[in-house]
């Protein structure tokens, strides 16, 4: 502008290149800029115009073959991140073995994110969100249970790396390395289980990932006798949003469809049609004290090893003293279990005539029991 | 033999420490691990497998259940009311004596709190249903009725006073014979706790023990508790110089009204070091004591007392309230509720002297002339909470004043510039009135502008949910 001033000779009236108009084309419109106004189309609106049926485009064989193309370029790219990504996570455990597992102990924080952002590149978001919860997760046990906790852990993923590579397209499988089915896709998959029955909300475990997202999971009882015995709904949504008020509360028994997303032992589920609900609550299913509480974990152990937690109903039992743990023992003193979660004092004399709980190999954490008290919740 | 547990510690040991553990592993897992790519990974999912299911924890010694938590003689809230009874203490967060009020006013209404709710801390101010409570996992519960001698140290402290006080009101000779062979074994604070419980039924069989205290006990407190006693019997001890000095610091007149009509009030001070000692004085001399050095009957005081300002007020009446007769501290109540010129926080030591009924009995006195945080009132109505009428309530003070600062807040430009009053104002009306007050409260100050999802309703809304309990 200074030069301009100096000696306008040099700025002469011109047309405008090709370079600025492709740059004011790219420039974002704000609000303040003058909208230029339509271009007339020598045409005035007219409702039947409005009305009138646009004629079908026909196909373009070539156009839907360059997006197949695509679709399958990606989907290519996408398996070979997932096998590099897996790849990658084997030679790392295989290192953290060769190393050391108390080294891995004093630094696995550092170790798991850095892991952690090696899946997330290789599209694995799943593994990664489960490698970047070990820490937290190994820290909320007692010294010597944490190097257990570990091997559990890692070996779990390793057995699940193998079965991937088996069968990749294995959704279930698909669902624990990259991502998750939406929603609307999994109401129109036709292989999901869809259970209408009776549900009462037995627990809720929510906790912020280090993602920051809130892991919200809702843990319900099938109260009649067909379909899946349990459930979990499970819901992420950023921490910053503070928190949520959730579709279902504590303690409710609600006639609902859930569908369950495919799997070999199906658990995982989102709520379908809600129902009236029944007039008088159902009890919760007997349980006989000499049976196995945790029978059904091993079951799903057997055609799932990879997962963690499973969900158990205990017959009538106690909270009991170990030293400074806290354990359940039934009744008849036949089983105990130690108990993560431990109890306020006052709750701790309970009579917990049937009680829900996960277990996830080492421990018992108990979300809510029948007590003389009445229901109670056990987790906050 | 090797059995599984041992092989999964001696491979978790060597991966401890870093390299292949297949050295450590049975011949049959190595062999199957063998046959991979990744021997190493593959021992560590069978290793990781064979933990998950094939072993258990087990406890390292027997396990000790922890004692049943004890039920109460009266219920715990019904589930229907649970909710609204845990919103207040999510929402209100009410402080430890405001705590203590609400499971008063719970008991009255025939309820205690669900153990899940809300866990009184200190069962110390809570009414005697919650005795059970008190350290149920140190000890097995006991009959509150069974308190004896012999079974004295089974009590837990505040259990031996609840006892206690029931004993002395059914039996006061066997409650004072009880304390004269146990107490002198508590610390002072629990003696001093349980040598109140003589307030009951205080009479002349009493004074040989109080003497005995007063001479022997090793707490000051519990000396000065035996002395105001002895002096409530007009049994006081030589009190020196101290009642005439006292007597000077005050000045006799007569009525202007009713000539014949003695007036004492006191004298007008210069000096602050004239003021803390006479302070000093009030603490130490006996109304009995002082009547003496005045030449007067100490109604005569009481009658001719003329009330000044709050600071003399409040040492005039400390004094009565700890060594004035029943009759003494009843006529001084009255005549202060009949002139309407005293602020009502001075006279908290004198509404702890009156029984709960006398107490209820002065309570619409009371009630007219209270308009502050209604302390007042709640000391009159402690042992009858959610028992006020609409028709005692809506002639308060209190409630006139309540709708006019909710009005106010309404118009106001400042959301919650009364809160500080309102809440704990209403807090305790949520606690005196009965269900039918409470339900047309609630429409008042809404209608006054108050929203009624406002948290400071709470305990209204509470109190008109909770039916009546059998046992009141």
């Amino acid at each position: 502008m200074w030069m301009y001033v100096d000696d306008p000779v040099p700025f002469q009236p011109a047309e405008t290149p090709d370079w600025v108009s492709d740059w004011l084309g790219r420039r974002r419109t704000t609000a303040s800029a003058p909208k230029s106004a339509p271009p007339n189309s020598g045409e005035d609106k007219s409702l039947t115009a409005a009305m009138r049926t646009e004629p079908e485009k026909p196909n373009d064989p070539k156009a839907e073959a360059r997006k197949k193309a695509a679709a399958e370029k990606r989907a290519q790219e996408t398996e070979a991140a997932l096998k590099g990504a897996a790849d990658d996570l084997e030679q790392w455990i295989g290192d953290q073995l060769r190393t050391g597992l108390s080294a891995f102990l004093e630094d696995m924080t550092d170790r798991c994110r850095a892991i952690a952002a090696r899946l997330v590149d290789g599209k694995a978001q799943a593994l990664a969100s489960r490698l970047d919860e070990l820490p937290a997760l190994a820290l909320a046990y007692p010294g010597e249970e944490r190097m257990q906790l570990v091997v559990r852990e890692l070996g779990k993923i390793v057995l699940l790396l193998a079965a991937w590579r088996q069968s990749p397209a294995d959704p279930e499988l698909r669902r624990m390395i990259a991502t998750s089915e939406t929603r609307d896709s999994l109401f129109e998959n036709p292989n999901a289980q869809k259970v209408t029955s009776v549900w009462e909300v037995v627990g809720e475990d929510i906790s912020t990932r280090r993602d920051g997202m809130v892991s919200q999971a809702t843990w319900l009882m099938n109260l009649q006798s067909s379909g899946p015995r349990f459930a979990v709904l499970l819901d992420f949504f950023p921490a910053s949003l503070g928190k949520r008020s959730s579709a279902v509360v504590m303690g409710e028994q609600l006639h609902a469809e859930l569908v369950f997303y495919p799997a070999s032992h199906p658990l995982r589920a989102v709520l379908g049609e809600r129902k009236s609900a029944p007039d008088t609550p159902l009890p919760w299913p007997e349980i006989e004290l000499q049976s196995d509480p945790l029978q059904s974990f091993l079951e799903i152990q057997d055609v799932a090893p990879w997962t963690g937690v499973a969900p158990a109903v205990l017959p009538e039992g106690r909270y009991c003293k170990n030293g400074p743990e806290t354990w359940w023992q039934s009744v008849d003193g036949q089983i105990a279990l130690p108990v993560k979660n431990a109890p306020d004092p006052h709750t701790a004399g309970f009579q917990l005539q049937s009680s829900f709980g996960l277990w996830d190999g080492l421990r018992l954490t108990l979300l809510c029991a029948r007590t003389n008290w009445g229901r109670v919740q056990l987790n906050g | 033999m090797v059995d599984l547990s041992q092989f999964v510690e001696r491979i978790q040991s060597r991966w401890m420490v870093g390299g292949s553990a297949q050295e450590q592993a049975p011949e049959a897992w190595r062999s199957l691990a063998s046959q991979t790519d990744n021997p190493d990974l593959s021992l560590l999912a069978l290793v990781a497998q064979a933990a998950q299911v094939g072993l258990r924890p087990a406890p390292a010694k027997d396990l000790q259940p922890y004692p049943s938590l004890p039920k109460l003689d009266l219920p715990p809230v019904s589930d229907a009311q649970r909710g609204l009874f845990r919103r207040i203490f999510l929402l209100v967060k009410p402080t430890r004596e405001q705590s203590d009020l609400l499971l008063s006013f719970l008991a009255a209404r025939g309820f205690t709190s669900h153990p899940a709710d809300f866990m009184p801390a200190n069962m110390e101010n809570l009414p005697a249903c919650y005795a059970p409570w008190e350290q149920w996992s140190e000890r097995q519960e006991a009959d509150l009725s069974e308190l004896s001698a012999t079974s004295w140290d089974d009590f837990m402290p505040s259990e031996r006073v609840h006892a206690l006080r029931q004993i002395r009101l059914n039996n006061p000779s066997a409650a004072r014979d009880m304390l004269v062979e146990k107490a002198a074994e508590l610390p002072a604070e629990q003696r001093l706790r349980a040598v109140q419980v003589l307030e009951i039924g205080l009479g002349p069989n009493d004074a040989p023990h109080l003497n005995k205290l007063l001479e022997t006990d090793r707490s000051g407190k519990v000396k000065a508790l035996a002395q105001s006693y002895l002096a409530r019997l007009g049994l006081q001890q030589d009190e020196g110089d101290a009642v005439s000095e006292l007597a000077d610091f005050l000045e006799l007149g007569k009525s202007w009204i009713i000539r014949r009509k003695v007036t004492v009030r006191p004298k007008k001070l210069k000096t602050s070091a004239q003021h803390k000692r006479r302070a000093d004085l009030f603490e130490a001399v006996s109304l009995n004591g002082l009547a003496t050095a005045l030449e007067l009957a100490p109604d005569i005081i009481i009658a001719g007392w003329q009330f000044s300002n709050q600071r003399e007020d409040r040492e005039f009446f400390d004094m009565v309230a700890r060594t004035g007769s029943d009759d003494a501290v009843r006529s001084l109540m009255d005549r202060i509720l009949e002139s309407g010129e005293v602020q009502l926080h001075v006279i908290g030591s004198l509404l702890d002297r009156l029984t709960p009924a006398d107490r209820w009995a002065r309570l619409p006195a009371i009630m007219k002339q209270d308009d502050e945080l209604m302390e007042a009132v709640l000391a009159c109505a402690r042992h009858r909470l959610g028992d006020l009428s609409l028709d005692v309530l809506s002639k308060s003070l209190q409630v006139k004043s309540l709708i006019a600062k909710i009005k106010e807040q309404a118009k106001s430009d400042k959301a919650g510039a009364y809160d500080h009053v309102l809440r704990p104002s209403l807090f305790i009306l949520g606690l005196l009135a009965d269900p039918q007050a409470a339900t047309a409260l609630i429409d008042t100050f809404i209608e006054a502008g108050l929203s009624r999802a406002d948290a400071a309703l709470l305990v209204l809304q509470f109190n008109a949910a909770l039916p009546s309990g059998d046992i009141k």
